[in-house]
């Protein structure tokens, strides 16, 4: 059984398909690359996934359960974490708070227990901050220091590594990145697509569905790319058969012309 | 000026700076309304002369590392304010209804500081509050505690089905629905026979405890208090619960939850939280501190009646939660305090009061835009630094940014 599972997965917004009848699995342990032309829905199709977009046709399976029509925080408890195009941390929230929210869903203290147990509530909650940093600093031990500063403050690769930190704390099965390396220069590129395969070796079991619009980036981590064109999936299979594929090298190059 | 900066961080400059607020508070309160405004704006002057040279920050940090010996001075000097007030009434009357005050607008920051969700029906809840009170003496003829009681149970269920509504609203939309509720309470009342409409409940039960009566003169140690020092410590000890309350759901995830709420609703809900959940718990624990001060008010003169929890009132919190500082629970209780000793004290100047009134907030905003004591970044203890390999490097419990 696969770990993600879509069967005909479509949406409709104002009689365009968005996405139009995905079937996609992704195994546990899995790094996949999702690419496409700008418009190709493949944020739609994350967005369908994680919940926020309700799907018109179709169904996502987590583990063989059925998880289409759960609400986006529902689908975060199943186990699906995901980061966003243009980050979307908490800018007022200092950095150690922004991971603690990732670790929301693991504190398990009660309202009684806030004001009744202090000791053993900051306990856990110190705890799950040491938990969140320490996932931080395998990225860059040098944001430790900044700790307690804003997020606004924080540089832009920096906030990249945050949010995939903060995705990452409540230990999730299945990851999703949209586009993690946007509005990254060249050499960013290659940071943080390193960092990003510093995560399978921290979480061996981990699935990954990294979004890309752009082609080079992919060479470096997949293990098996899909290829969505307005909003259909006209290619799958490693890196070598999807960039010779004439479907995808005419999609690519007619998206640009026009 | 740098010397200066640094001897407020010892815990003596502290305590002699909470025995200056304490005898600046005093005078203000002790004096007659000319000279207690004049007092008022030569404190404000001398603070925004400190805040061109970023003393008044430093002193706020001082108090922060020093939190307990600031907390029991403080508390010390608090106490002794309505010690020496000795026989006067009138200062015990303003000082309940600052207490008061600060308790519903620590209920209404969960809402607007912490949550983003601007709510102009605090007074509203405040109002079910009193008049849960009004109707358990007068109709049933129970005890004050028990419509207290009742009011916690009322304000609660009201503010879920307030709150319920404004899950699907936003910004403005969410303030309109807010102040609709607001009116239609105001109104509701003023037409409401069985409560009295617009004359609303007079002469209730006021509270006692254990037997005692709150209102008496009582003499303890040769001194002769005012009438109502007892009530006005009751008072204070439900402020310092609900200010406990306050501060704890802020440090946990509750409070973390609220802010991420209120930065970015569709991040919060793919990270796990439950965003109609939350929200109610905003409106609902809100309202139930609300409704509590509400139904303390009714202790002091033993009078309801919508006049007194009309749109007025809920501006005039609202405007205490912005000028003490959103989601800090120390500022709210300042900006409390300080904003219900002025309205007091502007009685004087008659027609001309709202005038100064809004002259005093311009200018305190302008000068501290966020508030007298604005959001702080939260602190956790005990966190330590790893290197990639696990070993730990370094202990670091003080911040270094």
């Amino acid at each position: 059984m696969s770990l993600l599972e879509t069967k005909g997965l479509s949406i409709n917004f104002g009689g365009i398909w968005a996405v139009d009848d995905v079937d996609f699995s992704i195994e546990p342990g899995q790094v996949f690359g999702l690419i496409g032309p700008n418009g190709s829905g493949k944020t739609t199709f994350l967005n369908i996934v994680s919940g926020i977009y309700k799907a018109t046709k179709g169904k996502v399976f987590l583990n063989g359960e059925d998880i289409t029509d759960l609400r986006p925080f529902e689908v975060f408890q199943k186990g699906i974490s995901r980061t966003y195009q243009s980050s979307r941390l908490c800018w007022d929230l200092s950095v150690v708070d922004n991971l603690l929210i990732g670790s929301y869903t693991s504190q398990s203290y009660g309202f009684l227990d806030t004001i009744f147990r202090r000791n053993y509530v900051n306990h856990e909650i110190e705890k799950l901050a040491q938990h969140g940093l320490d996932m931080l600093s395998y990225f860059n031990p040098h944001l430790l220091d900044k700790r307690y500063e804003l997020a606004k403050n924080i540089p832009h690769i920096d906030r990249r590594r945050i949010e995939i930190s903060r995705a990452m704390v409540s230990h999730p099965k299945l990851l999703l990145l949209d586009e993690p390396t946007a509005g990254l220069n060249d050499e960013e590129t290659m940071t943080m697509m390193r960092d990003i395969g510093k995560i399978k070796e921290k979480m061996q079991d981990i699935a990954i569905i990294i979004i890309e619009h752009d082609m080079k980036v992919m060479e470096h981590v997949p293990e098996k790319i899909i290829v969505l064109n307005a909003g259909a999936k006209i290619a799958e299979g490693v890196f070598d058969e999807i960039i010779h594929d004439p479907e995808v090298i005419a999609a690519y190059i007619g998206g640009q012309e026009s | 000026m740098e010397a200066l900066k640094k001897s407020v961080h010892s815990p003596f400059v502290i305590i002699l700076l909470n025995l200056a607020l304490g005898f600046a508070l005093y005078g203000i309160l002790i004096t007659e309304s000319l000279v207690s405004i004049g007092l008022i704006i030569a404190f404000i002057a001398l603070v925004l002369f400190l805040e061109r040279y970023g003393i008044v920050n430093e002193v706020f940090d001082a108090y922060n590392d020093n939190k307990v010996v600031a907390l029991i001075s403080g508390l010390l000097v608090i106490l002794a304010v309505p010690v020496s007030l000795k026989g006067n009434i009138y200062i015990a009357h303003i000082s309940t209804i600052a207490v008061l005050y600060a308790i519903a607008c620590l209920g209404l920051n969960f809402q607007m500081g912490s949550t983003d969700m601007t709510n102009f029906a605090p007074a509203a809840f405040m109002g079910l509050g009193a008049y849960s009170v009004g109707v358990a003496t007068s109709k049933f003829g129970l005890s004050p505690w028990v419509g207290l009681l009742a009011g916690i149970f009322v304000t609660g269920i009201f503010g879920f089905m307030v709150g319920l509504p404004t899950l699907k609203t936003k910004g403005y939309y969410l303030s309109l629905v807010t102040m609709a509720i607001q009116i239609a309470f105001t109104q509701l009342m003023n037409t409401i026979r069985y409560v009295g409409g617009s004359d609303g409940m007079s002469g209730l039960t006021k509270y006692s405890l254990f037997g005692y009566d709150l209102y008496k003169r009582y003499t303890f140690f040769g001194i002769r208090f005012a009438p109502q020092v007892p009530f006005l410590i009751v008072c204070v000890l439900f402020l310092i619960a609900f200010a406990y309350i306050s501060m704890r759901v802020y440090h946990v995830s509750y409070g973390l939850s609220l802010n991420a709420i209120a930065q970015d609703e569709i991040a919060a809900n793919c990270l796990g939280i439950n965003i109609s959940r939350q929200k109610l718990f905003a409106f609902v624990i809100g309202s139930i501190f609300c409704g509590v001060a509400g139904s303390l008010m009714v202790g002091l003169e033993g009078y309801v009646g919508p006049k007194s929890y009309d749109f007025a009132k809920s501006l005039l919190l609202i405007c205490m939660v912005i000028l003490g500082g959103m989601d800090n629970t120390i500022g709210i209780i300042v900006g409390a305090v300080f904003l219900s000793i002025i309205t007091e004290k502007l009685r004087d100047f008659a027609d001309y009061q709202q005038l100064v009134y809004g002259l005093l907030l311009v200018v305190l905003l302008i000068v501290r835009p966020n508030g007298i004591l604005p959001r702080r970044v939260r602190k956790y203890k005990n966190l330590i630094r790893r290197n990639a390999g696990g070993k730990q490097v370094e202990v670091s419990t003080e911040p270094t940014a």
